[in-house]
């Protein structure tokens, strides 16, 4: 149940010039199933690389990561797509909505290229959008947009729930809302969440937390008893 | 300004490196292309003016219908505005090669001491080998594919061939010292030989010693224009026309000079002619003379000797007459005589009879005697004795004795009878004899007579046989004499005519016409000149498509910069820069890679396209090295052009995004609102479209900017394409259609006189051999036709025979190849490219120019398809109410059946034996020389399709990438989600590709208009192109242009892949 997510001794490095900068050093944390994980850390720690390896979107210069069985450091440019495509939900901070395309058809373009996708208006509809599905993004405020980008992800069914930053770029009421139905998410739906973010505030709702410091896990707790999103203030 | 400011602006641009190097390209790539093409055409003229001074080509040429002598020489030289003339003479002679081909050559005597030191007009160059030094020996001129056996010291000899070769050329054998170039011949096209074949295989220079004619035949001249003006220029054509006019002003009088000359020769010739003439008449009769007394002496003695015979036959019919006198006579003799000797013989038989009675009577008188004898001897005795004898016995006795005596007397009686009875024999006999003898002579003389007789009839009969002969032979004489006479009479008068005529010949000799023509009778002047302006016209099209699509490239990258950079702008405006400042940086930028783009565009385009055309060219020509001359006009206007037109562009993005606030600026620009489109509205189409497709319309609906530039781009290079295959199509459609649809006849046979059947047998037999199916002869005479619009040159055609017109020429319309009607009275057909030019059709009236400068008004009936030449088909009832003059068929079409080379050049050389027939033409030629010229089109089309292809991938490169940057996030976004590399490359390029297949559609339509106008532009007023593109020329323009876009989309493939990810993390600029 722990190790549903495994980083073991990941390291990743970003060469600048003659200097060799290690993003990753030797991060390793495990994250159960269902589990709603918090990542947080100050800028630069090395939050973000971690999502990129995580999300399949970058590869790891050294160690393991393991996601439900899967050897994902092992994997090819080809299976890695393929593993973003079925296995990963991502909501971004920008929300990264296509903007010539509607709420719905956002959505239906992930639930597009799935094997198994939720039906597009119902997971609109459980995030609360039902009257704007017909909307373009910028007709929608960010919260509604940010909706959009979760039920995008979520309508891929998929093995988990990556969130860069996702209040980042919201006001506090609706930041809450959206972290209120993720968190929703994750208990009803037993999808594994994972938020980046560093915002300390959050970690209060997570059932895991795992603090990046200088590109390294410098702390991972569980929390037995989180708390409502609604009770969480900063 | 300040340093850092430009700092900035340098950074800029090594930041943005492929940004820069974009425009710059497209800034090359247009200007480049603009500039050079422009300048190619005044490069060429610049070029070949230089070469022409250099080799001090002749302005104006003069030829004379009877050559010039060396005081025309000097007037021409002295005229106004002349620099230098020079006599020339030259000749058209077969030429036999040391491997026994004989080939027509044009044999120009030059000067060749002035050619060496270059002082001649008319320079020939030495490429190979050394001028000639003695009268044998020869240059060539430069072919491009050289006979064989003309190279550097082979030897040709004149052939024998040649009509009064000896009166030509002071020797026949040739050496070949050099290869030779000359201004004169430039171009690969000759003139026509009018002997043997009629084609010019090859150019010689000789010595003008060579060529012993006492005469020039022909007349160079430099006008004192030449170097100031150039050459192809209207200015330069005016000013020589000028001169020209002088020197046809100078020909009203010089030519009487050269007239005078030739008469006088000419009658001191005939003059000697005339004298021997009256000599060889005196003989001729004296001799006739001679022969007649002959004659006249034979038949006198035929006379004496018909004489003679009739007196002969007159002699012999008396000696026959003679003959059976005598021989009656002679008959009549002997039978007398005969008679008398039988009554002779009768009596001598009774004679006879009475001597033998009177013998027997004596005897027995005798006997009884000499029985009494005894009795009376005895009695005698008895009376000897006495005795008594009885008286009876005395009487016995006395009687015996009488008896005796009687018997006595008896006996000699008998005996005088027996005597006489001999005598009687004797006498008988004789007579006997004597008629025997008789009877001979007479056998004999008849004989004799008989055969002098026969003798005398054969003399006769000889005689006769032998006067016979002498008739026939006089009669032969007689024969000969007349028809000697005759003959002689006849060759007499003959000669005597041949004098007189050569004397009305003489009393004929009309003026001499000189014939002044400029450069722009040299067919090499002339083909040059229309190509250049071909290249000119073409370069006025396609550059244009270059410079608008960099036009548009410049503003979607500015702009695309700009909006990049607005928090760049706004900071720099809240710094409190100008407005002003801000935008020079864009200004300055664009502005930078523009310059660049141009130096390094007009540098390469300046040398390199008219370099290629040039070298294009140099297939038809013989041509002299380019010289690229800047042409600051062309240069600078261009440049300008382009760079205004860029930093406009820029400055209207720059404008747009400054107006808004500072503040607003800062901000990230709200990304482009997603909008429903017209699509939509229509649920049938909408519903069937699959999602990925729907993202696509409303993509390509979103981004209108892009979705234009990228349609006219890719437009721009499909109509490129199919210009350029339809200008091939439409070239190699005017070969086909009018030599093997339009033109029916093959050859041409040019007469020197109208080909009336009388004097013409020879012609008409061989028109009317086997070698021909069918003639017809037309009047064919260059003239002009005209309306207020326009003049062009064209051919009157008339033919004899106005309803077998169309059994030659094929009268139809090109849309629809409806036949075009030639059977009315006054049908006047014009060919379409005439008619387009004139604005003139069937029912408008034009006027016509014959060659005399005549002008008439005519009805146009109707227009026909025609591609090469332009020609106004009509009646002969037309032409002679038009002009009032007869037409005169001088030309005949003619359906050859010549299938081969050899075949036809053999038919050649035996029509052009015949005095009458000043030319052979065959279509075949004409059209081999067509597809040659043509081919240099060949060339620029394939700088078309390459123009065209660059285009394409400039455009579909330069706007996808753009396209991609700017959808950057949202590429990495669908990235992120698990678009595999096919799906997110199908997600843009559907893009791209639906875009690019718009742009074909639109292109094919565009290029249906491009390649009309190309095709009327790039025209000369001789030839039409075709008007219609292959099926085959669509498709391939569509296909090719799809396939750049494929082959772009290739390319951005790899910059797709590039696309990191972990953009879609990072807020929007």
């Amino acid at each position: 149940m722990d190790n549903f997510i495994t980083f073991d001794k990941v390291c990743k490095y970003y060469q600048t010039g003659p200097t060799r900068i290690a993003a990753a050093d030797h991060i390793s944390f495990e994250i159960g199933e269902g589990e709603f994980c918090v990542i947080v850390g100050p800028s630069g720690a090395g939050k973000t690389t971690v999502l990129n390896m995580l999300g399949g979107m970058d590869t790891c210069d050294e160690g393991r990561i393991v996601l439900d069985g899967t050897e994902i450091s092992k994997l090819t440019t080809r299976e890695l797509t393929r593993y973003r495509r079925y296995d990963v939900g991502f909501v971004f901070q920008f929300y990264n909505l296509v903007q010539n395309l509607t709420a719905l058809e956002n959505v239906e373009l992930a639930s597009e290229i799935c094997r198994e996708p939720l039906d597009p208006r119902q997971v609109l509809r459980e995030v609360g959008l039902e009257g704007r599905m017909g909307n373009f993004p910028a007709q929608l405020s960010g919260g509604e947009q940010q909706r959009v980008s979760i039920a995008r992800a979520l309508c891929k069914n998929p093995k988990i729930l990556l969130c860069d930053e996702p209040t980042g770029a919201l006001d506090y009421q609706t930041g809450k809302s959206v972290l209120a139905l993720l968190q929703q998410t994750c208990r009803e739906r037993r999808k594994t969440v994972v938020v980046i973010t560093h915002n300390q505030a959050i970690t209060a709702m997570a059932d895991r937390v795992i603090h990046i410091k200088n590109g390294q896990a410098e702390k991972c707790e569980l929390n037995p008893h989180p708390t409502p999103v609604e009770r969480i203030e900063w | 300004m300040k340093k850092t400011y430009f700092k900035n602006i340098l950074r800029e641009i090594r930041g943005s490196i492929s940004r820069f190097l974009a425009i710059f390209c497209i800034t090359a790539l247009g200007v480049g292309f603009l500039a050079g093409l422009l300048s190619t055409t005044p490069d060429m003229r610049y070029s070949t003016d230089v070469y022409y001074d250099e080799t001090r080509l002749m302005d104006i040429r003069l030829l004379s219908t009877m050559g010039f002598c060396e005081e025309d020489v000097t007037a021409v030289a002295e005229t106004e505005g002349i620099l230098a003339a020079e006599g020339g003479k030259s000749v058209d002679l077969l030429v036999q090669l040391e491997d026994g081909d004989t080939v027509v050559a044009r044999v120009h005597g030059v000067d060749m001491d002035a050619q060496r030191e270059g002082t001649a007009i008319n320079q020939i160059e030495v490429l190979e080998g050394r001028f000639p030094e003695n009268p044998g020996e020869c240059l060539v001129l430069l072919e491009k594919v050289p006979l064989s056996g003309t190279e550097v010291g082979s030897a040709m000899t004149f052939s024998a061939d040649n009509d009064g070769l000896a009166d030509t050329v002071a020797q026949t054998e040739l050496t070949v010292t050099g290869i030779a170039s000359s201004s004169y011949y430039m171009s690969l096209e000759r003139e026509q030989a009018q002997i043997g074949n009629g084609r010019l295989s090859m150019i010689l220079f000789v010595p003008i010693e060579l060529l012993n004619y006492d005469y020039y035949t022909e007349i160079y001249a430099l006008t004192e224009d030449t170097a100031q003006l150039q050459a192809f220029t209207d200015e330069y054509q005016d000013a020589v026309d000028q001169d020209a006019e002088r020197l046809e002003k100078l020909a009203e009088t010089q030519v009487n000079v050269r007239r005078d000359q030739i008469i006088d020769e000419a009658q001191a010739e005939l003059d000697d002619a005339r004298a021997e003439y009256e000599t060889q008449k005196a003989d001729a009769e004296r001799e006739l003379e001679d022969a007649w007394q002959e004659i006249l002496n034979a038949r006198a003695e035929i006379a004496a000797g018909e004489r003679d015979l009739s007196q002969g036959r007159i002699d012999l019919r008396e000696g026959r007459a003679e003959l059976e006198r005598q021989r009656a006579d002679g008959l009549a003799q002997l039978e007398a005589g005969e008679a008398e000797l039988n009554a002779g013989e009768a009596q001598y038989q009774a004679g006879l009879a009475q001597y033998e009675e009177s013998r027997a009577r004596i005897e027995e008188a005798q006997a009884e005697l000499d029985a009494a004898s005894e009795q009376i001897e005895q009695i005698r005795v008895l009376i000897a004795a006495g005795m008594p004898v009885s008286d009876e016995m005395r009487a016995a006795v006395e009687q015996y004795d009488a008896g005796r005596a009687d018997l006595e007397a008896g006996a000699a009686d008998l005996e005088a009878g027996r005597v006489q009875l001999e005598q009687t024999r004797a006498q008988l006999d004789e007579g006997k004899a004597a008629l025997e003898q008789g009877w001979i002579d007479y056998e004999n003389g008849i004989a004799e007579g008989e055969r002098q007789l026969a003798q005398a009839e054969r003399d006769i009969e000889a005689g006769q046989a032998q006067l016979d002969e002498g008739k026939a032979e006089l009669a032969e004489g007689e024969a000969e004499y007349e028809s000697a006479s005759a003959e002689a009479e006849e060759q007499l008068l003959d000669a005597e005519y041949q004098i007189r005529d050569a004397q009305a010949a003489i009393d004929d000799i009309e003026t001499p016409s000189w014939y002044v023509m400029t450069r722009e009778a040299n067919v090499a002047y002339v083909s040059f000149e229309s190509n250049a302006e071909k290249v000119a016209a073409i370069a006025r099209v396609f550059p244009i498509f270059f410079f608008l699509v960099a036009l548009l490239v410049t503003l979607t990258t500015m702009t695309r910069m700009v909006e990049e950079q607005r928090t760049q702008i706004g900071t720099l405006k809240a710094l409190g820069y100008s407005r002003g400042a801000v935008i020079l940086k864009y200004i300055l930028y664009v502005g930078a890679a523009g310059v660049l783009g141009c130096a390094v565009g007009l540098a390469v385009g300046l040398h390199l396209f008219p370099l290629v055309i040039w070298q294009a060219y140099g297939i038809m020509y013989t041509l002299p090295d380019l010289i690229c001359r800047f042409n600051p006009q062309y240069a600078l206007v261009s440049s300008l052009a382009l760079i205004l037109c860029a930093v406009a562009a820029t400055l209207m993005a720059c404008l747009s995004t400054l107006r808004e606030q500072p503040a607003s600026l800062m901000r990230p620009k709200a990304p482009k609102a997603g909008k429903r489109i017209f699509l939509e509205k229509i649920p049938f189409v909408w519903k069937h479209l699959s999602f990925s497709r729907k993202v696509t319309a409303r993509n390509l609906i979103r981004y209108k900017r892009r979705f234009f530039m990228t349609v006219i781009g890719v437009a721009g290079c499909t109509a490129l394409l199919l210009t350029g295959l339809g200008l091939r199509d439409s070239i190699n459609d005017i070969v086909g259609k009018q030599f093997d649809e339009l033109w029916l006849y093959n050859a041409t046979v040019v007469l020197r006189h109208d080909g009336d059947d009388q004097t013409d047998f020879r012609v008409r037999r061989l028109l009317e051999g086997g070698d021909f199916e069918k003639t017809l002869a037309v009047h064919s005479e260059a003239g002009h036709a005209q309306t207020e619009e326009y003049r062009s040159e064209t051919t009157l055609f008339i033919p004899r025979e106005q309803d077998r017109l169309t059994e030659f020429v094929v009268l139809r319309e090109r849309v629809g190849h409806e036949p075009v009607p030639f059977d009315a009275e006054d049908a006047v057909v014009i060919t379409e490219k005439l008619s387009l030019r004139l604005g003139a059709a069937a029912g408008d009236p034009i006027e016509i120019e014959n060659a005399d400068g005549e002008t008439a008004t005519v009805t146009v009936t109707g227009v026909t398809e025609n591609y090469v030449q332009s020609f106004v088909y009509m009646t002969d009832h037309a032409y002679r109410s038009a002009f009032g003059s007869t037409p005169e068929y001088t030309s005949v079409l003619a359906v050859s059946t010549a299938e081969t080379e050899e075949q036809r050049d053999d038919l050649a050389t035996r029509m052009l034996e015949a005095s009458n027939i000043a030319g052979v033409q065959f279509t075949a030629t004409t059209q081999e020389s067509f597809e040659d010229m043509l081919k240099s089109i060949n060339t620029i089309v394939a700088v078309i399709i390459l123009s065209a292809a660059v285009l394409a991938f400039v455009v579909l490169y330069n706007l996808t990438n753009i396209n991609i940057a700017e959808r950057e996030k949202e590429l990495a976004t669908i990235k992120v989600l698990g678009f595999t590399r096919k799906e997110v490359a199908a997600y843009i390029f559907r893009e791209t590709n639906i875009l690019a297949f718009a742009g074909t559609l639109c292109g094919l339509a565009v290029g249906v208009y491009l390649h009309a106008f190309v095709v009327q532009t790039a025209e000369v007023d001789m030839v039409m192109f075709g008007r219609e593109i292959a099926p085959v020329s669509y498709v391939l323009s569509a296909v090719l242009t799809m396939a750049f876009a494929f082959i772009v989309n290739l390319f951005m493939r790899r910059s797709l892949a590039r696309i990191n990810m972990v953009e879609s993390l990072k807020a929007s600029e």
